[in-house]
């Protein structure tokens, strides 16, 4: 787990040093129980869990589910607490790319035709309940996401959140007990890596709530016994998704990770409790308390100390003032996210942005610059604009990336003469009117004046749009707009992105299709290598920036503000939120 | 009456069966509840938007949907079935469980507020109404127009500010400065002064006196460090209760008579011996045995008065009683302040909080969690009460105004009855019957929660659930807001209505 900060483990060091000094000068005896469990860890591991400590962290938005693979459950306030109780063979680093935990278990590719993953869970990994984890739990999870445990109804019985990854597996070949499983690909796919958990749901409490035991479940799924394994979906379903406030007994949600989930107050508070027998390197932390707050109130939360972490969702200029305003009492950290706003083109046969021309002027007269120092520096002082649509300013590749494929020259500054002179050679009339649709919201309503202000000057008529349902417009009535303007929320996940770029793909209703860029994504969806797959992505990003396919504009900013004292905590770009590490925050030391 | 009554209710319900559709149409198309989706570019997105269109019914026209909500919605009426079914919100929660939550929080909220700021709010009218165009007055009348007119949100910053943290911070070291004390001792004296009234001379002596006594007192609580581990104590109950019987017996009795001073003194003194006698009891009773005790308290007051009472009886049991209440209240309070020094350690002595309803896993007793409830309401509920007051205030001196002038309490006037007399007797409760409707109102208002106060203090109540449905355009969470301020709504107009009959013997003549 430690693997998730790489580089800060200099100051892990430093803390648990000061820590330990501050232990013996305070204490005559010196000695805590608890310290000191094994000789041959690291310094850094060799302090354990501190008794009494506490850590509390704001959330936005209140906990519904211990199950996040049901299609209800899956949500990022779910996440926020699993990132404590939930260990798995892989977790989103702090970027949105993988790393594998190795505590857990490990994993290897051994072939990439067919695509073969051999997964070992280590042999202390268990539930907290002490059940091991292994084959069952696999098998489970298999049968849940692959969609292939239809009833007699012709739907899954399970109410899988999506099936991606799984349906390309085949079924798993285990038997009970087994902590060593082979999963086989009946195609390569480039994110393999972030399919199998291993970690998430117990199959033990499923199967005896669905009236098996975990041997019978394991035989059910490898027979496909479906009248069998109904109970164990339904309760699969519904059982772990919980009325606000309303916590099952401890022995119906078992954590495979550092923490226990022991407390809940509806609308209030989370109370996660370190394990104390955990398998892996206990947490410096023993409570971490998450208490759930609107973004806007965080600030004087932390200033009361009655929160000692914030994450404020939609962060201002204000939240950074007032930040600033706390002087040395808290330690402010800003960074970007994977959420990317940008503007899509309606470029069919007789549409406005059909020439592509129109759309280079487009693109160059947007002040790209002037929105991200208007909207998202005074947030985020280090923010760029997204001049990539895959890449992101947090990854180490970026950098790289922008040189190959971004035509700088072109789009790196605002050009209303350039854009003027694309007008005329474009040959059309005007002003080019341009229905501009966007959410109602005071942000994307700056963002469109300061378009319509710079855009009409060369040529364009840009009319503002904003129905209520513009989301389902997108797709469902592409002839009510020309360009809209709205954010899609990243992942780490590269195969994603398929449906927005090629031809006919779901996400892409602005009739957009070159047969290169369909082509590249074809070759890195069905590639098993991240790095090669990447380096493609350059080529694909090249040519969508030939084409004009969209102008991405900026990315969100992200900001986390820490009480004096605590180490370890990071901006995490990623969905799963600013707990992502708190295994590894240190409590402040007084 | 009765036919009165069932013609206002069959009017109601067409009322609010039409509200009911309107709203739901309103908020089923005022966005898109799909919309954070539709965003999402995460692996299996089409899925979970399948999924919520299906579970939500999305697909289905709006009046269509309207009709499927209130055919589980009507269930609801029928007692005992349990069949109670008001839908699903968008993150699949039972909206009949949320509703549950909301409902007990917005009472824990808004009880507090509502009961003092109409209390206080008629005490206000009432003096302002006594002491017109003092200087009382005018600037009670300008705070009032003031608390007002205050937008909510920024006040709420404020008091989190000066009242929670910067409050905090002074607790780390509670010492009082010589010009602080004297500055609050100005101010004191100032609204005593004001509120006394009278000629110059005693304007001066009435300022005097509260000055010195209120930055004297600052002072010596200061020095004494009761700041820092602050209680009331045997002593100070016992005062309070006397201070009480003698007061309340000017207020409803005058001195004329004996019986009501003894009664109300006896009664003291039997609460000032209990308060030692029930130590045991009352170092960690359960909420039950707290009521028990308050009604306990009550009982024997009626009974100390209507011994004590001779040919003032009635009087004599009502004084008592106020009497009992005040001490109760008194030791209550004593009580919940011994919880302090524990309190403030679990919570690092950051003591009044600026959101939610409780410390997470704080157990401190009775008292102790009766006291974190209080550190945690006492914010939302000075927003709350501030704007209250304000309304109760400038409507009970309008009414009071009103009936002074009337002939009847000229009438009272030349008879050669005490001015305590006219004013408690004559005007007073002819004065409180227009404040009926508007307490009757703000009742049902406050049962929608008090939207803006909720959100700022993170209190998941009535107005907090609206909101959120509102945000994430989830009906069924915001028509079960609508259901119950509505039918609330109907509720205490009606109760509203009946009052006003009972207060007023014309109304029920016509």
């Amino acid at each position: 787990m430690t693997t998730k900060r790489r580089g800060t483990a200099f100051f892990a060091v430093l803390a648990a040093g000061a820590l330990a000094l501050t232990a013996c000068g305070s204490d005559d005896d010196g000695e805590e129980p608890g310290a000191n469990r094994s000789g041959t860890e690291e310094p850094t591991q060799s302090e354990g869990t501190i008794p009494g400590s506490t850590i509390t962290v704001a959330v936005n938005e209140d906990y519904t589910a211990y199950n996040d693979t049901t299609a209800i459950g899956n949500g990022t306030w779910n996440s926020y607490i699993h990132n404590g109780t939930k260990l798995t063979f892989w977790s989103y680093g702090a970027d949105g790319n993988p790393v594998r935990e190795e505590e857990f278990g490990t994993y290897e590719k051994v072939s990439d035709d067919p695509l073969t993953v051999e997964y070992t869970v280590n042999d202390e990994t268990s539930w907290s309940d002490g059940t091991p984890i292994d084959c069952d739990d696999l098998l489970l999870e298999w049968a849940a996401l692959s969609g292939t445990m239809v009833g007699p109804d012709g739907e899954n019985i399970f109410d899988a959140s999506s099936t991606n990854g799984f349906e390309l597996i085949e079924k798993p070949d285990c038997q009970p007990g087994d902590k060593q499983f082979t999963v086989v690909y009946s195609q390569p796919y480039i994110d393999w890596e972030l399919i199998v958990e291993g970690g998430d749901v117990p199959a033990h409490i499923a199967a005896q709530q669905g009236g098996l035991t975990p041997e019978e479940l394991v035989t059910a799924i490898q027979n496909d016994d479906i009248a069998a394994l109904t109970p164990v979906a339904e309760f699969w379903n519904t059982g772990w998704q919980f009325n606000p406030g309303e916590l099952p007994p401890a022995e119906m949600i078992p954590s495979s990770g550092p923490y226990l989930l022991t407390d809940w107050q509806a609308g209030q508070s989370i109370t996660l409790t370190a394990n104390p027998d955990f398998y892996g390197t206990p947490p410096p932390t023993e409570t971490i308390v998450l208490r759930v707050l609107d973004g806007d109130q965080q600030v004087a939360a932390l200033q009361n100390g009655e929160v000692d972490i914030i994450n404020p969702s939609n962060p201002t200029v204000d939240t950074i003032s007032q930040l600033e305003g706390l002087g040395d009492q808290v330690e402010t950290m800003t960074g970007g996210n994977l959420t990317w706003s940008h503007i899509d083109f309606q470029m069919g046969p007789g549409r406005a942005f059909e020439p592509l021309e129109v759309r280079q002027a487009f693109a160059k007269c947007v002040p790209r610059e002037l929105i991200v120092e208007n909207l998202v520096r005074p947030a985020n002082p280090d923010a760029v604009t997204q001049d990539l649509r895959e890449f992101f300013p947090v990854d180490e590749d970026y950098d790289a990336a922008r040189e190959t494929a971004f035509p700088a020259d072109m789009y790196g500054e605002q050009d209303l003469q350039g854009a003027q002179e694309l007008m005329d050679q474009a040959g059309v009339t005007q002003p080019v009117e341009i229905v501009f649709m966007h959410a109602d919201d005071p942000v994307r309503n700056d963002l469109a004046a300061l378009i319509k202000d710079a855009c009409d000057q060369v040529g364009f008529n840009v009319v503002d749009f904003t129905p209520p349902d513009w989301g389902e417009r997108l797709t469902a009535d592409p002839g009510s707009y020309d360009a809209a303007m709205f954010g899609w929320a990243g992942s780490g996940n590269i195969a994603s992105g398929q449906s927005l770029y090629v031809t006919g793909g779901d996400q892409n209703p602005y009739g957009y299709s070159n047969t290169t860029v369909d082509e590249i994504w074809d070759q890195v969806v069905t590639s098993a290598d991240r790095e090669a797959a990447r380096e493609l992505l350059v080529e694909a990003e090249a040519e969508l920036w030939n084409d004009v396919f969209n102008i991405p504009l900026y990315t969100n900013a992200n900001v986390v503000a820490v009480a004096q004292g605590i180490e370890g905590v990071e901006v995490n770009a990623a969905q799963t939120g600013v707990t992502f590490n708190m295994d590894e925050w240190i409590p402040a030391s007084s | 009456m009765l036919a009165f009554i069932v013609r206002r209710l069959v009017v109601s319900a067409g009322v609010l069966l039409a509200g009911t559709f309107l709203a739901y149409c309103l908020v089923a198309l005022s966005g898109d509840p799909l919309a954070r989706l539709r965003q999402d570019n995460t692996p299996g997105v089409e899925d979970r938007i399948a999924e919520m269109t299906d579970r939500l019914n999305l697909d289905t026209p709006v009046p269509l949907r309207y009709l499927q909500w209130l055919g589980s919605a009507s269930k609801c009426l029928v007692p005992f079935a349990a069949e109670c079914d008001l839908g699903q919100s968008v993150r699949g929660q039972d909206v009949t469980f949320l509703l549950g939550n909301a409902v007990s929080s917005t009472l824990q909220l808004i009880t507090v507020a509502t009961f003092t700021a109409m209390i206080v709010g008629v005490i206000v009218g009432i003096v302002t109404a006594l002491r017109q165009y003092s200087r009382l007055d005018y600037a009670t009348t300008l705070a009032s127009f003031f608390f007002v007119s205050l937008p909510l949100f920024w006040f709420a910053v404020l008091l989190k500010q000066y009242v929670a943290i910067d409050l905090n911070d002074w607790l780390a070291d509670p010492t009082v400065s010589l010009p602080a004390a004297a500055i609050v001792g100005v101010i004191s004296g100032l609204i005593w002064a004001s509120a006394i009234g009278g000629d110059r001379r005693r304007v001066w002596i009435s300022f005097g006196i509260a000055f010195a006594a209120t930055a004297g007192a600052l002072l010596i609580l200061s020095a004494s460090g009761w700041f820092a581990s602050p209680g009331l104590g045997p002593v100070v109950v016992t005062v309070v209760g006397g201070a009480a019987a003698l007061g309340l017996t000017a207020l409803l009795a005058g001195f004329r008579y004996r019986h009501v001073l003894y009664a109300a003194l006896a009664t003291a003194a039997v609460g000032a011996i209990l308060n030692l006698a029930l130590d045991q009891v009352l170092s960690d009773p359960s909420y039950l045995t707290l009521i028990g005790l308050l009604l306990l308290a009550v009982a024997i007051a009626g009974g100390v008065g209507y011994a004590l009472g001779g040919l003032q009886r009635k009087q004599a049991i009502q004084t008592s009683i106020g009497v009992a209440v005040i001490m109760s209240v008194t030791i209550f309070i004593d009580r919940m302040l011994s919880a302090w020094g524990n309190y403030f350690d679990a919570v690092d002595g950051r003591v009044v909080a600026t959101f939610g309803s409780r410390t997470p896993n704080y157990d401190g007793g009775t008292w102790g969690n009766l006291l974190d409830t209080a550190t945690h309401l006492l914010l939302p509920t000075i927003a709350l009460i501030l704007v209250s007051v304000a309304t109760y205030s400038r409507y009970t001196r309008a009414s009071m105004l009103e009936v002074m002038n009337q002939d009847y309490v000229r009438t009272a006037r030349s008879k050669g009855l005490t001015e305590r007399t006219v004013i408690v007797r004559h005007a007073f409760r002819n004065g409180l019957i227009p404040i009926t409707t508007l307490m009757a109102f703000d009742v049902a208002g406050l049962m929608g929660g008090a939207v803006i106060t909720e959100t700022v203090f993170a209190w998941q109540g009535m107005g907090f659930m609206f909101v959120t449905a509102l945000r994430d355009v989830d009906p069924n969470p915001a028509m079960a807001f609508f259901l119950v301020t509505g039918l609330a709504a109907v509720v205490f107009n009606m109760l509203a209505d009946i009052a006003y009959a009972y207060l007023d013997p014309r109304i029920r003549l016509s």
